[in-house]
């Protein structure tokens, strides 16, 4: 058995979808995709900063834009930490 | 050798001086380069060494050969965009400018090149042990190249050695003055004359509608991180499919004691080429790319309202071909240039003002002329960078028109 998941876990096919506790991106309930998701909304928000330098000037959809990433980010890691507690 | 502790310290926390969420950036080289959102989540996926090689077919190990992430379909996807029939990514555009070179001539055979080309292509030129012949430009304000003499240039080659040179190379737009030239002129005259002809497009391909079919190109070269989005290093060599043979020819070696042969290996490339960070980058923001070149026209608006108000300011005027074509630019600026004169910071006043204004990107130092490129920038951004030499020039006392 033992064995099985090792194998199951060095086989790209199965990463991120390995329920065994111990599979790569899946330990104690954390997913690495929540993090780099959040890390995905916190990219949007530098490119409405790139687009709006120096002065960052915004009309108020660029900042409704910018609220919205920062909320999805907050929730997304959210669930990182409560991952951290299951 | 052991080096003292500390001093590896500094490469931790690498931060951009001039990072483009803080400053507006309007060197030359950089705008097109800028990275899409795609491509930086990229980078946390596959920034990883060989990370994208994981898929890699062991009977045909090869990066044209990998399916998963898409590299095989990219390159195609690549080809088609470029109205060419095969594609490859190269480390850079100077070697793809080299690779052509080399497989396409011989040592002591002559390259033709417009004589406001870029140093690499000098320099690709001479590694290859080719020489080259120019073409002559029409010299202060245009810089215009003419075109039509490439013919005289392809003749004068013929009686020097007897045969016609290797390849003609065309600069799409120049590093210089952004011009614009009209590939079509020249790739009649190559074909006329038998002799491939390659185009530059490291300042056009990825900004601007480039189809080198209809333009007539036998090789397309261009550069990732100077127009595609990507990071560097990445370049594009595109071509047509009757030159496949000689560019993509297989490597013949094999080992005099172990007999080992290296069949499946594209000589010219060394094998595989660009893979992890600059590959990726490209891929990703190719959809962006694709989309961005429709959107090229209203680049040239902004380019050209953005001259004609700098060209309000006392001693400033644009140099090269007008109208703009490009949203390289070049400009010369007397008028500060007779100020750094009296200034303690001499040339460097302008530049020092620039940076206080948030604006990064004019060379250090000139005054007396100097280049930006307005690429990707907003109209408000593009507002932006006038109002600041507006208030420059007010503040030195120089009249706008």
């Amino acid at each position: 058995m033992a064995e099985r998941f090792r194998r199951r876990a060095a086989d790209p096919l199965h990463w991120g979808s390995n329920p065994h506790p111990g599979s790569i991106g899946d330990y104690m309930g954390i997913r690495s995709s929540d993090i780099k998701e959040a890390i995905g909304d916190l990219i949007k928000v530098i490119s409405v900063l790139r687009k709006t330098s120096p002065d960052h000037r915004m009309s108020e959809g660029q900042k409704e834009e910018i609220i919205k990433y920062l909320d999805s980010a907050r929730s997304r890691l959210e669930k990182v930490r409560e991952g951290l507690k299951s | 050798m052991k080096i003292p502790k500390e001093r590896p310290e500094k490469y931790k926390g690498l931060k951009r001086d001039f990072a483009e969420e803080e400053y507006i950036n309007l060197q030359p080289i950089q705008r097109g380069g800028i990275l899409t959102e795609e491509a930086m989540r990229a980078i946390l996926e596959f920034g990883d060494g060989y990370s994208t090689c994981d898929w890699c077919p062991p009977k045909t190990a090869r990066l044209d050969m990998i399916t998963s992430p898409p590299i095989q379909d990219f390159y195609k996807d690549l080809a088609e965009f470029l109205g060419m029939d095969v594609a490859r990514v190269v480390t850079r555009c100077r070697e793809a400018k080299f690779i052509a070179f080399k497989m396409l001539g011989r040592p002591g055979d002559y390259v033709v090149l417009d004589s406001t080309a870029h140093y690499s292509s000098y320099i690709a030129a001479e590694l290859a042990e080719m020489k080259v012949k120019e073409v002559p430009n029409s010299g202060p304000p245009e810089f215009r190249v003419d075109l039509n003499e490439y013919a005289t240039k392809i003749e004068e080659v013929k009686k020097e050695c007897g045969r016609l040179p290797a390849a003609v190379l065309l600069t799409h737009v120049d590093y210089l003055y952004g011009n614009l030239n009209d590939a079509r002129i020249v790739s009649k005259i190559a074909r006329e004359y038998g002799v491939p002809f390659i185009l530059n497009c490291a300042y056009t391909a990825g900004v601007m509608p480039v189809d080198g079919r209809e333009l007539g190109a036998d090789i397309i070269t261009s550069s990732g991180h100077k127009s595609w989005a990507a990071s560097a290093p990445t370049g594009i060599l595109a071509f047509n499919r009757s030159l496949e043979d000689k560019l993509t020819a297989r490597s013949k070696i094999e080992g005099d004691l172990t007999k080992r042969k290296f069949g499946a290996k594209e000589l010219a490339m060394l094998g595989c080429t660009v893979m992890g960070a600059p590959l990726i980058t490209l891929m990703a923001s190719f959809p962006e790319v694709v989309s961005r070149v429709e959107r090229w026209g209203e680049e040239i608006e902004k380019v050209r309202y953005l001259v004609s108000e700098l060209e309000r300011i006392e001693g400033v005027r644009q140099l090269g071909m007008r109208p703009k074509l490009h949203t390289l630019t070049h400009m010369e600026t007397e008028g500060f240039y007779k100020i750094s004169l009296k200034h303690k910071r001499k040339g460097f006043f302008l530049y020092d003002e620039l940076r206080e204004r948030k604006i990064v990107g004019i060379q250090p130092g000139l005054t007396k002329h100097f280049k930006f490129n307005t690429y990707g920038l907003t109209w408000e951004q593009i507002r932006y960078v006038r109002d600041a030499f507006f208030d420059i020039a007010k503040k030195y006392g120089l009249g706008i028109s």
